[in-house]
């Protein structure tokens, strides 16, 4: 039974609700479940069929989708000055409540999201949940809580705490959120630690959201690459990374604001897996050193260089890559400071990783 | 013309691979600079040439002979740039402008590899010689 996730324009909110209903349907049916974007909407399908009735309440693993998540609960309500905890206690009993209702309006294709009723988006789920972005305010600051019906703020409480990632970083002498969500094109979703599995982000320093959401993109792709070696075909496609920034100035009564987002297109890279899953390895081997080493002091502009490739694929960024990577061998300051991935980071660099990025750029239409 | 197709050349592959020699070995980052400040085609040609000179002065100077791309090779390179140009629209020195982009950062390509290359066999050669 297919079920439908219209899309309302916001990006996060609405990827958050499918992934949020993937997680409840793969708790309900203990099964595989499929996501399909198909321009307007978002088709999720169980692979077994749902029961008439559906009771959450003592099943195990709806339990532990909420007592594994609780780092992420908080950081989704973040810009709540209190009762973060009483809110995802919220989340979980409009769920359990509502469920079956809500599985009986997303089975119409036509189903739609009302505004203006509700609970407020939180700003730490989607950016266009804050005040002042969707109006003209003037000199006066009076617009409303963005507000959506409470079992479709539900749903994308769940999708982001579960699928979503969170990383802090400090900038300028402000504290900084980064924030990453993907956004599926046609892939099965078979358990959320999977998921949580393919989407983390190594421990690394990083230069603004941009070159998180590039490496972010890379280390994805090298994920479904792996999977797509091994069974032959690439399965799971991704269209996206959507990313975001929230940051708060070092001062006592601040609050979270948004700072940039956009989407980062990984049409690119899913195409190069798809073509050949296993002569992709060196390139994405290549750009992830790129990263490492790019974390370094005094290497910075290597990293940039290697988001602007992942986020841009042409020439430009490409010329701009390899001029700084010619730059980077000779420079014995940065071999110190980082010996592992600086070795590793020659070791990548070879003549089949350069003609694999170079057919990338050649496909890429971005 | 895709740079993947421009990256198989012969002539990009001795030029660049000379280029990575020189800057794997020899540190030549002045020769890299001259080619990239090149715009036009004959600035581009003149750096390749430049490059020429310095590249056999470098190698005069090697106890293994290194191999030295040919004059012939510019030349070839310098066809490959007209050939890369008249698939960009625009007036001549649009096209020839970024013909150059294309052959150069194919070059540059190639020298990253041989460049690389070279510092990872320095980097086994040191460790060998101190584990003896």
């Amino acid at each position: 039974m297919p079920y439908y996730i219209t899309k309302t324009g916001l990006d996060a909110f609405d990827n958050a609700r499918v992934w949020g209903l993937a997680v409840v349907l793969n708790v309900i049916t203990s099964d595989e479940v499929q996501i399909e974007d198909t321009d307007w909407t978002f088709i999720v399908e169980s692979t077994s069929p749902i029961p008439g009735a559906v009771s959450l309440l003592r099943n195990i693993a709806w339990g532990s989708v909420f007592t594994e998540t609780e780092e992420n609960w908080q950081k989704v309500f973040m810009t709540a000055k209190s009762g973060r905890s009483t809110k995802r206690d919220r989340v979980r009993n409009i769920l359990q409540r509502g469920i079956n209702a809500l599985f009986t309006s997303l089975q119409n294709p036509a189903n739609t999201v009302v505004f203006g009723t509700g609970e407020s988006l939180p700003g730490g789920l989607d950016p266009t949940g804050f005040k002042g972005l969707r109006h003209i305010t003037r000199a006066q600051y009076k617009e409303e809580q963005l507000k959506v019906l409470e079992d479709h703020w539900a749903l994308a409480c769940l999708g982001m705490a579960t699928c979503g990632t969170y990383r802090y970083a400090r900038e300028a002498g402000q504290s900084n959120w980064l924030v990453l969500l993907p956004i599926p094109q046609r892939t099965r979703f078979s358990y959320f630690r999977d998921v949580k599995t393919l989407f983390r982000l190594p421990g690394l320093m990083y230069h603004g959201v941009q070159n998180a959401a590039a490496h972010y993109a890379v280390q994805l792709a090298e994920r479904l690459r792996r999977r797509a070696a091994a069974q032959g075909s690439l399965q799971d496609r991704y269209s996206a990374v959507f990313y975001f920034r929230l940051m708060k100035p070092d001062k006592p009564t601040a609050n979270w604001k948004p700072a940039q987002g956009n989407q980062l297109r990984l049409e690119p890279l899913m195409e190069a897996i798809a073509r050949d899953p296993h002569e992709t390895q060196s390139m994405l081997e290549w750009l992830d050193y790129c990263f490492r080493l790019g974390s370094t002091k005094g290497a910075e502009e290597l990293a940039l260089a290697a988001t602007e490739l992942v986020m841009r694929w042409d020439l430009d960024a490409y010329d701009r890559l390899i001029r700084v990577a010619v730059r980077i061998l000779g420079r014995e300051q940065i071999r110190k400071k980082n010996q592992r991935n600086f070795d590793a980071f020659l070791g990548s660099i070879t003549n089949n990783s350069i003609q694999k990025t170079m057919e990338v750029m050649s496909y890429a239409v971005v | 013309m895709q740079l993947s197709n421009i990256y198989q050349n012969q002539a990009v592959k001795e030029f660049g691979e000379a280029l990575g020699k020189a800057i794997g070995k020899e540190q030549d980052y002045a020769s890299l600079t001259d080619l990239e400040f090149a715009q036009t085609k004959t600035d581009f040609a003149d750096a390749l040439h430049r490059f020429l000179r310095r590249f056999h002065t470098m190698a005069s100077k090697k106890e293994n002979l290194w191999y030295c791309p040919s004059d012939s090779r510019v030349e070839e390179l310098m066809q490959l740039v007209d050939e890369v140009a008249i698939t960009f629209s625009g007036d001549d020195n649009l096209q020839y402008r970024e013909a150059i982009r294309v052959v150069r950062a194919a070059l540059i390509s190639r020298a990253l590899a041989q460049a690389t290359y070279l510092r990872v066999q320095e980097a086994r050669q040191q460790q060998r010689a101190a584990i003896q």
